[in-house]
């Protein structure tokens, strides 16, 4: 069963064909690497699925639904999460508020609610904070949960990323780059989240250039150059595929 | 509750200031500082947690001030009913005004702003059969209770316990999954949609809101002052709120209180005898080196002494 489905994705920029009549499955329940050479069209794919950017033309189907033409917050609601190639937080808000964000979809109670403080607002606000704070421990940072984000190491910092996207409660996450910068010990906690996360049915796309990192946890590997899919298959048969070998290292 | 301590202090200052001070001139004065601290509030929270910019807040000012003025004087309805509707214009109007910023930021954005301002400052002085237009509105009724007339200072206490209140509804919000919402926004909007957040909605609302209590301020500016004119209502007017709001603290929920109060009196303080020509331009120069040197704003520091008199914890400046 594919969790999501792209018919013939394209996104060009003016002149710029980034994404060229992409079909890529993705199988539920594991974890899938898109790689490729700078360039090769690989974030762009998760910003025109998860909606950043409009696509010029084809089809995303998610769970058999058409996401093509949706808004980028309807479409996480749904149950896509995902990090960012360059790490976005919310660096005015601590750690654990920057997770709670992210949980904004889950509160019932409207402004009137709000503004009378009723217990039914409170009740909610302890169980969404609690379930932040379990969020934070999971990643390693419920000590961290009162800081601001703006002076933390650079692995941590990946890691609340990661603990934001996973307070949406997703079926489907994207992971764009979470090893980039990392030292080895940082994207080996990483790596063990992954494999728990694969426990617990969540599926992942990786967006990732360390080769040790995608040999170990993923399932399926497609290989994007040119905004085209050039080959795709297990890693150890990628490994030896003339085509993907010419992407990254040049022709003789 | 603690974190309410400057709302407590500030009740208490309005609470005594007419019994201490008993020169008329000073509580008139007062009054108009109340009603621009409500204005300015609202611009904290627009500017302040939504990250959202506007230079056209005297356009909502004017439609809160006429259809009040309107409402109660040709309409006959009560006070209450004619501030209520020009909370409710307002909020219409800002609510439209939302509309561009899906798509416009920082700059471009406060061009529209100052062009909806200019629209609404055209059609006071173009629509004299409602707003009387450069000769004004006359004959507005003033705060009373049956057919009794309040006094300035019961005017006052009104006045201040509307502003309380509004503040507290902020704080509320801001410390709400609405608040985060906001201020997740004014960081990052593309992350904060990521986080199934939609950001139109939020400056709707925001929008709404600040334009909401820009409506308040001018209906309860036309019930004290009776008279209606254009100009409280031109783009001077709308920067110099902006003003307000940087100078008290964009961030903080005691910005628009301070800003407003302090930047409304400043120019009072500054009236020597025989200086009169150059109290205006005093005026902005020390707004600008407040900019200059307390970007946070006065606000904060404020807040900061406050619990240093109390022996409470120092807020963190930032992110309170």
């Amino acid at each position: 069963m594919d969790i999501l489905r792209t018919e013939k994705m394209t996104k060009s920029f003016g002149g710029v064909i980034a994404n060229k009549e992409l079909s890529i499955t993705i199988p539920q329940g594991k974890i899938t690497a898109l790689i490729g050479p700078n360039g090769s069209g690989k974030t762009t794919f998760i910003n025109v699925v998860t909606g950043v950017f409009p696509l010029t033309s084809g089809k995303v189907f998610f769970k058999d639904l058409d996401i093509s033409s949706m808004d980028s917050s309807k479409i996480s609601r749904m149950g896509i999460a995902r990090t960012f190639q360059k790490i976005r937080l919310f660096e005015n808000l601590s750690v654990v508020e920057n997770v709670l964000v992210a949980r904004k979809s889950f509160y019932k109670s409207g402004p009137i609610s709000v503004v009378l403080n009723t217990p039914g607002y409170r009740k909610e606000e302890k169980e969404n904070f609690e379930k932040a704070m379990e969020l934070l421990s999971l990643v390693g940072l419920e000590k961290y949960a009162y800081d601001s984000p703006t002076g933390m190491a650079y692995g941590l910092r990946r890691c609340l990323e990661i603990a934001r996207a996973l307070a949406l409660e997703p079926t489907l996450l994207f992971l764009d780059e979470p090893a980039a910068g990392m030292t080895r010990d940082e994207f080996k906690v990483i790596m063990d989240m992954m494999i728990l996360l694969k426990e617990r049915g969540i599926t992942t796309l990786l967006v990732e250039h360390t080769m040790d990192f995608i040999k170990a946890v993923a399932d399926w590997v497609y290989v994007l150059n040119f905004g085209q899919v050039i080959s795709k298959g297990l890693f150890t048969d990628i490994e030896r595929d003339p085509l993907v070998l010419k992407a990254y290292l040049g022709e003789e | 509750m603690k974190k309410l301590l400057f709302l407590v202090v500030a009740a208490a200052a309005i609470i005594i200031f007419p019994i201490v001070d008993r020169n008329m001139y000073h509580l008139y004065l007062m009054n108009r500082a109340l009603i621009h601290a409500i204005l300015a509030s609202g611009l904290v929270f627009l500017t302040g947690f939504a990250g959202q910019i506007s230079l056209g807040q005297a356009g909502f000012y004017a439609i809160g001030a006429y259809s009040s003025a309107y409402v109660t004087t040709k309409l006959g309805a009560p006070i209450i009913i004619g501030i209520i509707a020009g909370i409710a214009f307002s909020v219409l109007a800002g609510f439209l005004l939302s509309i561009p910023s899906f798509k416009l930021k920082a700059f471009f954005l406060s061009l529209v702003t100052i062009a909806f301002g200019q629209i609404v400052w055209i059609l006071v002085i173009n629509l004299t059969p409602i707003t009387g237009g450069p000769y004004g509105f006359f004959g507005i009724p003033f705060y009373s209770v049956g057919k009794q007339m309040l006094s300035f200072e019961q005017v006052f206490w009104l006045l201040g316990a509307v502003l309380i209140f509004c503040i507290y509804i902020m704080y509320r919000i801001k410390h709400s999954h609405f608040g985060r919402a906001m201020l997740a926004m004014n960081d990052d909007d593309v992350a904060t949609a990521s986080c199934g957040i939609s950001t139109k909605k939020l400056k709707i609302a925001a929008f709404g809101f600040s334009a909401g209590l820009a409506g308040l301020a001018g209906g309860l500016y036309a019930h004290l002052a009776g008279f209606l004119s254009p100009e409280p209502f031109t783009f001077f007017e709308s920067s110099n709120f902006v003003a307000m709001a940087v100078v008290g603290g964009l961030r903080h929920m005691s910005g628009g209180v301070v800003g407003g109060v302090g930047l409304t009196l400043l120019p009072e303080f500054l009236r020597f005898g025989g200086w009169e020509n150059y109290y205006l331009m005093v005026t902005s120069l020390i707004v600008i080196i407040i900019i200059i040197f307390i970007p946070v704003g006065i606000g904060p520091l404020l807040e900061n002494l406050v619990r240093r008199v109390f022996r409470l914890k120092r807020s963190n400046t930032k992110t309170l």
